[in-house]
């Protein structure tokens, strides 16, 4: 009686297999609609990304850029991942990213050159954290007690806190302003004891910190009590509650540590390869770029650092492509086609589609074996 | 309009919610769904009303089979669903919500709707008020405005689900009326409920469903108790029970009464003693469930004391009551005490009262391996728990129930269960008062009420209508105060 | 301030309102049928450049405004794909569309051996009339001074509102965006009407970008809107989902933007005030019509359609 061909269920349990293979589809598919577009425009498709893997990855210095900007995708990514995971919609990396900047630069600036490195360097890390975890908290108490829709006020307080740098830097004679330049207003360099060592060319401690908060996250997420629970209350809250867990807390203990990932990563990239509140340098869209990484590594805060340095690769072989004459968007046009397959691929890991025979069938065989 | 369901089946992952329905209503006639919740009334309301397709099975309307692919199509065939809970768009006024899905040009002919409207109210003594916001209605109000919104739509079969869910006795009368005249217009009326006495009091003929399939059909009227057994199920003769010494207070509940809603009319006092099992008895919705979650601290009395073995904790957070071992475990097993995606292992872990910072995955898995060993759950400590049967999610539960236990709360503690899997179970629930734990669960079955039970209290209508010896009532005695019918203690009504 | 800088900025501030009028009734009708949809700003862009390129291949002003609503449009129904027969999370979706189109607008303005990029415009909108009553003190520019497509935004949103309050289709919509199964119930194809009005909200975002690249900033540059999608989804709360009062919001929001400028012309005192913090005006006041209106039950007196975000799946059980 139905003209349904086709019968969608939800799996029981994603499977692995596919949660692998999706997101590599998602990479290749946007690489063929990014090929399509470059071929539309006369240019060689294959020649192009030759050209990106070459500029990532063919160089001692190319891998070291990739890393540098690979560092704050790590953080933004596990801000979105362990938000997303319990479905705290904070889009507000952005400006949690830049208020980070802000406490991190403010703080090493105000301690100044006399103090020892290995004082202001903790203190710098930790003020970015707090930074952008009170950003986060501005969304995330009315949310959790008001009930207040985190996204578009998450969303607002980006562009707020864009505006706030502006006004530090270019509206205001304030401590982060380089007093020294006068012609086009720069933020004033952080001094040497509240910059990260370099290691590995102009690759510093950051990247380093980055990747142990990533591993620090898959512990908290996986191993600790107050994680599982995080799971739990993302799963079913009211589960939760008859387990006798205290769900806003939760709700809020995750939104303020999104926000710190966020802010982190600000207060690294600010104290790593920027050296100053620089609006040029911190308005690139890594906030958002994070939400890439987190979907594309299906929330899991391991896999965020491989893919971080996927969309690392991709920021920093753009800029390589003028040399060729192609535009350097094409990288944001990629991650944006990524973004779009990973997250349409999400239905496919979530459900599955069958032939409506097929299902009858099944049906009809576990009446028999009944 | 005739209307024949022929051999309907849906499933929703492995639950069968429809396992072969034939049903057949007759032009002009009102037809009683009978069946406790779950039983699989609205999901064939559904595919009746187009909102699912069902899986096979054939709907014929006049001798002509007819394809449902959409609610618009089941409109267009001149099939109208009202629902439970009155499909309204609260922030449109009345009139816009009279319109919505209505015939005509692409600009709203508001006045030309208004005098419609006027006219349908006059045809049946509504009194609707066509520019009041939808919000300010009644639910008895909402449904003679979804009822006049399907007249207008054309519909000569009219499916109502539940539709005495919170309407007064006044508007119940007038919608019963409505109904009976509608009827003899020719319209075919679907009446679904649980309650056995309005199916009785409206309805010429009955189907009773339960578990998915039809159990049995009736022409009114008929002795009530024969519903009763087929919507219940036959009891079984009543087997000798090891008894239990029974002792110190465990449950004390004084003078309870909630603000509103259910429970919020008669004061209740109960005390359960250390090893004794309580049963509640009743049709769905007549309290039962606010009963039970009063009894944890889900929900708080507006007067009146609960105490847990003797320590008043009236008002206190459920944590509080989890703290005294008091255990709820609410009806939906995958919906509310297990949770999809979290395996065996990460259960025991939720269920543990470890209170560390890290989890010790070692000892979590090993608990889990012990425990399904023990409970003999198939599956294993990887498993998750949506893809365990229905029998191993209770088992599952079970032995996810702390050791140490004052009181148990239940409901449906075995629905859906095979028999062997149900015994099972209550092998495991009874082994409990040894230790002294109360128990008290809330179950539609009424064998298993009188076997399992020490006293049974029975529900109606948000009061305790009656308690019984379990040991010495029938299952008519039963039957009848479920059915609202007071007749043990002679006080004769109907 | 005198006389003469007020009815300056008052005219600018129509002119920068125009294409927020159009995005932000677009996302409103698109937010009405229940879809949250974040890609405005690379709906946007996807206009402003399909629509320049069109105009600077024909040299036709209305291909290039039918193009852009096309590309709009066609554009929009990535999301509408993805949030409403994937289903998957509206938010995510809505993101990758702004991230896509931002990147394919500027990828196509530089590509190619003939780049659009810094190349102005054809054909530019211009003043409707000249002289006459376009002369009269006052209220004749800020009235009659204007180009054709401030009139069109003024018609699009009150053709929106007759729409949604007036028209049959405009109360499917309206159920469709508070309780999809109750609307379905009803008879209303929720899938259709939900696809339909993502591409209108679309095509109105697509005609907003455009009027950046063809009237306000008429050379191809990177990024011609600024934030001017991001700025649209904040005015919709503003307007509190109600087209008429979105011309409002938007006027109100090209008065702050054009105050900037005129601050700085006036000199000490006026000039001190930092422009950054006027811009974040709007983003403020969206926050705080967030938190006054719609904490716990009063969202409902904002107008929020209650399955707003929300995915809907008839065969749930």
């Amino acid at each position: 009686m139905t003209t349904r061909r086709f019968i969608v269920e939800p799996r029981g349990l994603a499977s692995v297999r596919l949660s692998l293979l999706i997101p590599l589809i998602s990479v290749l598919a946007a690489l063929i609609v990014g090929g399509l577009f470059l071929a539309l425009t006369g240019e060689n498709p294959f020649s192009v990304y030759q050209h990106m893997v070459d500029a990532a990855f063919g160089s001692s210095r190319g891998v070291s850029e990739t890393l540098i900007s690979a560092t704050p995708l790590i953080l933004t990514g596990l801000a979105a991942a362990v938000a997303f995971k319990m479905l705290v919609w904070n889009i507000g990396a952005e400006g949690q990213f830049l208020l980070g900047a802000i406490f991190s630069s403010g703080i090493a600036i105000a301690m100044g050159d006399g103090a020892p490195a290995a004082l202001v360097i903790p203190v710098v890390i930790v003020a970015g954290g707090i930074g952008g975890a009170l950003w986060a908290g501005i969304a995330a108490i009315p949310r959790v007690y008001l009930g207040v829709n985190e996204i578009i006020t998450t969303l607002m307080l980006n562009f707020i806190a864009l505006n706030l740098m502006n006004y530090l830097i270019f509206g205001s004679s304030s401590p982060w302003r380089d007093p020294e330049v006068s012609t086009f207003p720069t933020g004033r360099p952080i001094p040497d004891s509240g910059r990260f060592p370099e290691f590995f060319n102009r690759l510093d401690l950051s990247f380093i910190i980055a990747v142990a908060l990533a591993l620090l996250a898959w512990y908290l997420v996986g191993k600790t009590r107050w994680g599982f629970e995080v799971r739990v209350v993302g799963d079913s809250a009211d589960t939760a509650r008859y387990a006798g867990i205290s769900v806003p807390k939760k709700i809020l203990g995750v939104f303020l540590l999104s926000g710190a990932f966020a802010g982190l990563a600000g207060g690294l990239y600010v104290a790593g390869p920027v050296g100053a509140l620089d609006p040029r340098s911190l308005d690139l869209g890594l906030g958002f770029t994070g939400i890439i990484v987190a979907a594309l590594a299906r929330l899991n805060p391991v896999a965020v650092i491989p893919v971080a340095i996927l969309m690392g690769a991709l920021n920093n072989a753009g800029p390589s492509l003028q040399s060729i004459g192609v535009p350097p968007e094409i990288v944001l046009m990629l991650q944006g086609a990524i973004l779009i397959f990973a997250v349409g691929g999400e239905f496919f890991i979530a459900n599955r589609i069958r032939p409506r025979e097929k299902v009858l069938e099944e049906l009809s065989e576990e009446v028999e074996a009944a | 309009m005739s209307l024949e369901l022929r051999n309907i089946h849906k499933h929703f992952g492995a639950v069968r919610a429809n396992d072969g329905i034939t049903l057949t209503v007759e032009t002009g006639t009102l037809h009683g769904l009978l069946g406790e919740n779950g039983a699989g009334k609205s999901t064939l309301m559904k595919v009746l009303s187009g909102f699912h397709s069902a899986d096979s099975g054939e709907i014929v309307l006049d001798g002509r089979p007819i394809t449902l692919a959409s609610p618009a199509d089941a409109i267009a065939a001149g099939i109208g669903m009202l629902h439970q809970d009155p499909l309204v768009f609260l922030p449109f006024n009345v009139l816009d919500n009279f319109l919505l899905g209505s015939p005509g040009t692409r600009r709203l002919d508001r006045r030309a709707a208004a005098s419609e409207l006027q006219s349908l109210c006059d045809r049946y003594g509504f009194n609707l008020d066509p520019s009041a916001p939808a919000r300010l209605l009644t639910v008895g109000e909402r449904q003679q405005l979804e009822i006049v919104r399907l007249l207008w739509l054309g519909a000569r079969v009219l499916i109502l689900d539940e539709p005495t869910t919170g309407i007064s006795a006044d508007q119940r009368a007038k919608l019963f009326t409505t109904l009976r005249a509608l009827a003899e217009e020719g319209m075919s009326v679907i009446f679904v409920s649980h309650k056995l006495e309005e199916v009785a009091d409206l309805c010429r003929r009955v189907t009773v469903m339960t578990r998915g399939k039809v159990v049995g059909e009736a022409v009114l009227p008929t002795p009530p108790e024969r519903l009763v057994e087929m919507m219940f199920g036959q009891a079984v003769e009543i087997q000798e029970r090891d008894d239990v010494a029974l002792g110190a207070s465990h449950l004390t509940l004084e003078r309870v009464r909630t603000a509103d809603g259910l429970l919020s009319e008669e004061p209740i006092s109960l005390d359960v003693k250390a090893g004794e099992v309580v049963g509640i008895a009743g049709m769905e919705g007549s309290g039962q469930d606010t009963f039970l979650r009063l009894c944890c601290g889900m929900r708080n009395p507006k007067e009146g004391t609960v105490a847990i073995a003797g320590r008043d904790l009236t008002g206190k957070h459920y944590r509080e009551y989890l703290a005294s071992h008091v255990k709820y475990l609410p009806a939906g097993r995958l919906e509310e005490g297990l949770i999809e995606g979290l395996t065996i292992s990460e259960h025991f872990l939720l269920a543990g009262e470890d209170p560390g910072l890290l989890i010790d995955w070692g000892s979590a898995h090993r608990r889990s391996e012990e425990q399904i060993e023990h409970y003999g759950i198939k599956g294993r400590k990887s498993s998750t728990a949506e893809s365990l049967s229905g029998g191993n999610q209770q088992r599952l539960l079970l032995a996810m129930l702390p050791p140490e236990l004052t009181l148990l709360l239940m409901e449906h503690p075995t629905r859906g269960l095979d028999i062997e899997s149900a015994n099972w179970v209550w092998e495991q629930l009874l082994a409990r008062r040894h230790q002294g734990t109360s128990i008290v669960f809330a179950s539609a079955d009424l064998d298993e009420l009188l076997r399992y039970s020490d006293r049974i209290l029975v529900f109606f209508s948000g009061r305790i209508i009656g308690e019984l010896d379990a040991g010495t009532a029938t299952v008519d005695e039963l039957g009848l105060l479920i059915g609202g019918r007071r007749s043990a203690a002679g006080e004769v009504s109907s | 301030m005198n006389d003469s800088q007020l009815i300056l900025t008052m005219f600018a501030a129509i002119g920068l309102g125009t294409p927020l009028i159009f995005a932000t009734v677009g996302e409103i009708i698109t937010e009405r049928a229940g879809i949250l949809n974040l890609g405005v700003q690379g709906m946007m862009l996807v206009g402003a450049v399909s629509g320049f390129w069109a105009t600077f291949e024909t040299g036709s002003l209305t291909l290039g405004v039918v193009v852009a609503m096309i590309a709009g449009a066609v554009f929009s129904l990535i999301h509408a794909f993805a949030s409403i027969t994937l289903r998957v999370s509206q938010i995510v979706s809505g993101l990758a569309l702004t991230i896509f189109g931002t990147g394919l607008a500027s990828f196509l303005g530089k590509a190619g051996s003939d780049p659009l990029v810094g190349e102005p415009s054809r054909e530019t909108f211009e003043p409707l009339i000249t002289g006459g009553i376009a002369d009269w003190p006052v209220v004749g520019p800020l009235l009659f001074g204007h180009d054709l497509m401030v009139y069109v935004a003024l018609v699009v949103a009150g053709a929106a509102s007759y729409y949604l309050f007036r028209t049959r289709m405009g109360l499917s919509l309206r159920a469709v965006g508070e309780e999809p199964a109750s609307a379905e119930s009803a008879g209303v194809n929720v899938a259709w009407v939900r696809y339909a009005h993502v591409m209108v909200g679309g095509a109105l975002a697509g005609l907003g970008g455009a009027y950046y690249s063809l009237a306000l900033s008429p050379t191809w540059q990177d990024n011609p809107i600024g934030e001017a999608g991001w700025i649209a989804i904040a005015l919709v709360i503003l307007a509190s989902w109600r087209p008429w009062r979105a011309i409002f919001a938007a006027y109100l929001f090209g008065a702050a933007v054009r105050i900037q400028f005129t601050l700085q012309t006036l000199g000490s005192p006026w000039s001190d005030v930092p422009s950054s913090l006027l811009a974040m005006l709007p983003f403020i006041l969206a926050i705080v019509a967030m938190l006054a209106l719609t904490s716990g039950k009063r969202a409902r007196l904002l107008g929020a359609p209650a399955a707003l975000g929300v995915p809907y799946f008839r065969e749930e059980r």
